[in-house]
């Protein structure tokens, strides 16, 4: 019992900030992508607007 | 074998002569005792009833029922309720060498075949717009993951091996096909029970989430208003390389997971560059319509009662359970934390959409929050953080192959 309870607790110890930082690194990608190749304008909307949607997505998994 | 005559009273043999009468009477004598060895063999499965299948019938009955009546994952749960039947009925032909549910298993399931080409489906589905508009939105998502590790020490506690509670642990992300990868990969012997908890809990998402909502939120933050503001369209160009930016950098990190975040990612693909409207198109449609029913199939006919009916089983749907509760909790209690440091509060409410159960966790909030005070739209930032839910699972499920695969040298 006790060495699969260390290897969990390993598991946690190491798994939980690598989860972590692995997200934080595509948060930085997906950051510096909309950096490089900035948001498209849509032209018939033109600036921001405020949506208060009231349907369901149509997709479904 | 004789051929009786019918209403003529004659003997033919089978080349259709007539025969001796008493040669008749002695093999009459013979075939009788054939005739009972073949009511013996008709009837074996009669006999062959267990209280065990009997069990698994209503289990598979019940399935079929949550689907059909409640509208609970019926794709999932009905072929799922429909093999378990099939597999259970006594000397079943469905199952066993070479027969057709084990053959799938086997081609399909051990192969970690379906739940990889399922995600190519699930990627061409996922619209991660929203998600690169407010690129934090993950931080949300990554913290209802949390709950993998706290399950995984749990599962342990409770005198699992490692791989297998490691495989536990992922039910912790509600998303089907990463728990079957990961169980097919590390905990083969507990794999009906897994990919049962996974699509079962997240049917009934519906019915887990909004009491451990309400337990960790008050009504004031229930009431939370949150304006959303479309912001301009995300670049193809952002779309395009956001996806193939995911598969080198989660394959480098775990190049054994590479068809799991590899396959979502080219689904994700087919979607966005807009010259694969027909790959896109079957994708979302028929290759995942047919993998689902074949995917439920197999799972439903491994679930033997032989298999299933044992204590290992039953601890893993706790555990699911318990996966589950940490998850919803996780992604609430940081989207609370987040407040603390906010000047515009976010409903905390919508940290529980972090889940992958995609798009019920995100309706779910939704709903909740349209309960609470009628004027308060939540969807589209639910969705935003359940869309980055499933992406933080795939990546969760990168992350802890990635460490077993270390820890036990496989």
């Amino acid at each position: 019992m006790a060495e699969p309870l260390s290897l969990a607790l390993q598991i946690a110890i190491v798994g939980l900030p690598v989860m972590l930082v692995v997200i934080a690194i595509f948060i930085l990608l997906a950051k510096a992508l909309l950096l490089v190749f900035p948001h498209r304008r849509d032209k018939d909307s033109g600036a921001r607007h405020e949506v208060k949607p009231a349907e369901k997505p149509a997709v479904s998994t | 074998m004789l051929l009786v005559g019918g209403t003529t009273g004659k003997y033919f043999s089978e080349k259709g002569g007539v025969r001796d009468p008493k040669a008749v009477i002695l093999s009459r004598k013979v075939e009788s005792k054939e005739l009972v060895e073949i009511l013996q063999g008709l009837f074996a499965g009669v006999a062959g009833i267990t209280w065990q299948h009997v069990v698994m019938w209503i289990l598979g009955l019940g399935l079929i029922y949550l689907g059909v009546q409640k509208n609970y994952e019926p794709l999932l749960l009905v072929p799922i309720g429909f093999g378990a039947v099939m597999a259970n009925i006594p000397f079943s032909g469905a199952v066993g060498e070479g027969e057709p549910l084990t053959l799938l298993l086997r081609i399909g399931v051990l192969t970690e075949l379906f739940p990889v080409l399922i995600f190519v489906g699930v990627g061409a589905m996922c619209d991660f717009g929203p998600l690169l508009r407010r690129p934090e939105v993950m931080l949300m998502g990554a913290a209802a993951q949390i709950g993998i590790f706290g399950t995984i020490i749990v599962a342990t506690l409770l005198g699992f091996p490692i791989a297998q509670a490691a495989a536990i642990g992922i039910l912790g992300t509600a998303d089907g096909p990463t728990t079957i990868y990961v169980a097919s990969l590390y905990a083969r012997e507990i794999l009906p029970a897994l990919a049962l908890a996974a699509y079962s809990y997240m049917a009934l998402t519906p019915l887990i989430m909004p009491p451990i909502i309400k337990a960790l939120t008050t009504a004031e933050e229930r009431r939370i208003r949150m304006t959303y503001v479309e912001g301009p369209e995300v670049s193809r160009t952002v779309r395009l390389v956001f996806p193939l930016l995911v598969v080198l950098v989660a394959g480098i990190i775990a190049p054994v997971a590479v068809p799991l975040v590899g396959f979502l990612m080219l689904g994700n693909f087919l979607r966005e560059c807009g010259v694969t409207e027909r790959l896109n198109k079957s994708a979302q449609n028929e290759l995942i319509n047919i993998v689902t029913l074949l995917l439920g199939l197999t799972i439903g006919g491994s679930m033997t009662a032989e298999n299933f009916l044992n204590l290992a089983s039953l601890g893993v749907m706790a555990l699911g359970l318990v996966a589950m509760i940490f998850a919803t909790a996780g992604g609430l209690i940081i989207a609370k934390v987040m407040n603390s440091f906010l000047k515009v509060k976010i409903n905390p409410m919508i940290g529980a959409a972090g889940i992958s159960a995609f798009p019920m966790a995100g309706r779910v909030v939704a709903k909740m929050a349209l309960a609470e005070d009628k004027q308060n739209y939540l969807l589209m930032q639910a969705m935003a953080v359940n869309i980055s839910g499933q992406l933080c699972s795939v990546i969760a499920g990168v992350v802890v192959i990635a460490i077993i695969k270390v820890v036990l040298g496989a």
